[in-house]
């Protein structure tokens, strides 16, 4: 096993223990920060794609388990995942593909970008599978901003912390 | 061939990623028949462990708060205790002690920001523990129990959007049915009260007992607001005695005459 693999193995593990023990129990008006989109937000772009795939899948996987959410949690990841590269490109451009991905060396509006897009595409599909239905859609909207403003804040913060620590 | 296999080895990512992507969105369309497998949620021997001891931890920070509301409860009891011995009217806890058995469980995992909320005790079929038994809090209803694994269950919170739950007045004996549209916490709608009920603002409500799973007078909620609607029915809006986001101890109530009424009323249909 790599120091990069190894370095992953315990992200994702964190990041588990992270969501479902401390901050699905965090509210901010009534919203959960989706701290495990970390995982997704830092697995370097490089290594194979399938495998980043399958293990975002399983990490949501196993946060549904714990959380009785029955698939919400996956299927958002399993998107994200998916759809990461194309988001890698828009906010930093096709130079990505010949450099690490580390997000601190990018530029701060780029960055908050990346995370704030991520967050949003996430969030929005988490949200509308998990309320399933468009009865109270304003509600539901709010809910949507009120959570993404929460998870890009609190993602933000501890990618400086997870950054500065390698 | 040749041409048909390298197709889907060039897409193998594509392919992967629509193989889990319908796999987890069936798993959560059809979210009830998939719970009910017993590794699918958190009953499950890790989780349920796993909950069981970062609760041993949090527990303590609200043991004051516990406190309160288990004291609050024994003088409601002791209050009933009281009337039984003053009035000739007696209370019916000869009735209570006969039909049910009541257990005492902790929460190790609670929710309520979903719109499909689940909460984890630490009872299981071990202790006697099955699925559809009423739960409670000292204050008043909490849910109904779902999947059971040895020594864990999970209960279908009211704050659940599949969850109905028969009520009525506390004074007049209307009845209603109880939902959660998913918006607020602990504030929940009432429907089908009959527009002749008399009904005021602060009334109580209270489980209503037509079911074989909740006992009659269990408390349920205040009512905060209410509106008539086209078909001569109210819709009332209600606030929860029960704080669901601060649950610790709660009651596991067991009708022991549920598989009699179950009978009887099949065969009535």
């Amino acid at each position: 096993m790599s120091r990069e693999s190894f370095h992953i193995a315990i992200l994702f593990i964190v990041l588990f223990l992270l969501q479902t023990f401390v901050f699905n129990k965090m509210f901010f008006l009534g919203e959960v920060p989706m701290v495990y989109l970390l995982y997704l937000m830092l697995y370097p772009h490089k290594e194979h794609p399938m495998v980043f795939i399958v293990s975002s899948f399983l990490l949501g996987f196993l946060i549904d388990i714990f959380s009785d959410t029955s698939g919400v949690f996956a299927t958002s990841a399993l998107v994200v995942s998916y759809f990461r590269p194309y988001i890698l490109n828009l906010c930093f451009g096709n130079n990505i593909d010949y450099q690490k991905l580390v997000l601190l060396n990018f530029s701060t509006g780029n960055r908050w970008l990346y995370i704030s897009l991520i967050v949003l595409l996430h969030n929005t599909i988490f949200i509308f599978l998990e309320v399933f239905s468009f009865s109270h859609f304003f509600t539901t909207l709010l809910r949507l901003l009120i959570s993404s403003f929460f998870s890009v804040f609190v993602c933000g913060l501890l990618v400086h912390l997870i950054e500065r620590k390698k | 061939m040749q041409q048909i296999l390298s197709f889907f080895i060039k897409n193998r990512v594509f392919f992967v990623f629509l193989l889990l992507f319908l796999f987890s969105f069936s798993f959560s369309v059809r979210s009830n028949y998939y719970r009910q497998s017993k590794w699918f949620n958190s009953a499950n021997y890790l989780s349920g462990e796993l909950y069981a001891s970062t609760a041993f931890v949090s527990q303590y920070f609200s043991l004051n708060a516990q406190n309160q509301k288990l004291a609050q409860e024994n003088q409601r009891l002791h209050q009933l205790l009281l009337c039984e011995k003053d009035t000739t009217r007696t209370c019916s806890t000869s009735f209570f002690k006969e039909n049910y058995k009541v257990y005492l469980a902790r929460v190790v995992k609670n929710s309520v920001l979903l719109s499909k909320n689940y909460i984890t005790i630490d009872l299981g079929e071990n202790q006697g523990i099955t699925q559809d038994m009423a739960v409670v809090s000292p204050l008043g209803v909490v849910g109904i129990t779902d999947v059971v694994s040895g020594n864990y269950a999970t209960v279908q919170s009211v704050l659940n959007e599949l969850s109905l739950l028969n009520v009525k007045l506390k004074n007049t004996a209307h009845f209603g049915s109880l939902r959660w549209n998913g918006v607020k916490l602990n504030r929940l709608q009432v429907d089908d009260v009959p527009v002749i009920a008399p009904l005021h603002i602060g009334d109580t409500i209270v489980t209503g007992g037509m079911s074989s799973i909740f006992p009659k007078n269990i408390p349920v909620g205040e009512v905060k607001s209410f509106s008539k609607q086209n078909d001569n029915t109210y819709h009332i809006e209600i606030e929860l005695f029960t704080d669901m986001s601060a649950l610790d101890y709660v009651y596991v109530i067991k009708n022991e005459q549920k598989q009699e009424i179950e009978q009887v009323q099949n065969t009535t249909k």
